[in-house]
């Protein structure tokens, strides 16, 4: 990983995209995003991404379906989704996807940070392993 | 102390007798050894004995200790997987078992498919040791081939 994370950030909706650029940006962090799955893939195929956060309901592509294709693709890459529709039915599906975490809207942002500072701690460790 | 993991045992933490013994017959006939405790402390103690590889952990031991018990598996036997078995699912107790690493969360009633699912999710985890290198003496080399037809009864 480099000093600088890259992170995707892939979220239907414009307000958080911008809400989490401007935050992410400000901490020195490196942010491309994407309104949806498809568009997702496309950037993961262009930059190095350090950890992808996606939303979970989005149309062409949801969270979970980008997140099997993540996983298929770039298997070092630790994806944390996020939804303002958690249910359980959800979080087990995203627990047998192991993902690296699941945030539930509205958020804290200083926890959601702490949460993707930590997953990008451990790939850090993981590829220097 | 066996602690490694590929030993391809499966300890079953369960409460209620009758449950445990549905479960281990379940997995026996799929040609895993199964060991069986019945409380918390045999738990830790089977744990620390022995090698496993996988932990189907019932909710009705752990009240609400989840979170400590799950991190203490992580830091004292990071190599055995853990599958929680609930009768009261929470979006709380699943995101600490995703945040744990727990490889699978079955609901109650569940049929035996999904048990057996549960299983192959969790060995397949497990990293197995070269055949000489088994520590647990009669290693079964099937590991969840299953090629009897079982009715899927809920448990």
């Amino acid at each position: 990983m480099n000093t600088q994370p890259s992170i995707l950030v892939v979220d239907d909706e414009l307000l958080i995209r911008d809400l989490l650029y401007d935050f992410f940006t400000g901490q020195g962090w490196s942010i491309a995003v994407a309104g949806n799955g498809t568009k997702a893939m496309q950037i993961m195929q262009e930059k190095n991404i350090d950890l992808v956060l996606s939303d979970i309901r989005m149309p062409e592509m949801d969270g979970m379906e980008l997140t099997a294709q993540i996983q298929r693709d770039h298997p070092e890459v630790p994806v944390v989704l996020m939804t303002g529709y958690p249910s359980v039915d959800s979080a087990i599906a995203a627990l047998r996807s192991k993902v690296a975490d699941y945030i539930t809207k509205p958020f804290n942002i200083n926890e959601l940070l702490k949460s993707l500072e930590a997953h990008l701690q451990e790939r850090s460790k993981g590829q220097g392993a | 102390m066996f602690k490694s993991s590929g030993c391809q045992r499966i300890l079953v933490a369960e409460s209620q007798k009758s449950v445990s013994r549905e479960v281990r017959d379940v997995l026996s006939q799929m040609g895993h050894q199964v060991v069986v405790a019945s409380s918390l402390d045999q738990l830790m103690t089977h744990l620390s004995a022995d090698c496993y590889d996988l932990l189907l952990l019932s909710d009705h031991l752990l009240e609400d200790e989840a979170a400590i018990l799950l991190q203490k598996l992580n830091d004292e036997f990071p190599s055995v997987s853990v599958v929680l078995i609930s009768s009261t699912p929470q979006l709380k107790s699943i995101l600490s078992a995703l945040r744990h690493r727990v490889v699978d969360y079955l609901v109650r009633p569940f049929h035996l498919n999904d048990l057996k699912s549960a299983v192959t999710r969790g060995l397949g985890q497990a990293e197995p040791l070269p055949t000489d290198q088994a520590c647990c003496g009669g290693r079964q080399s099937g590991r969840t081939v299953d090629k009897t037809a079982v009715k899927p009864p809920a448990i």
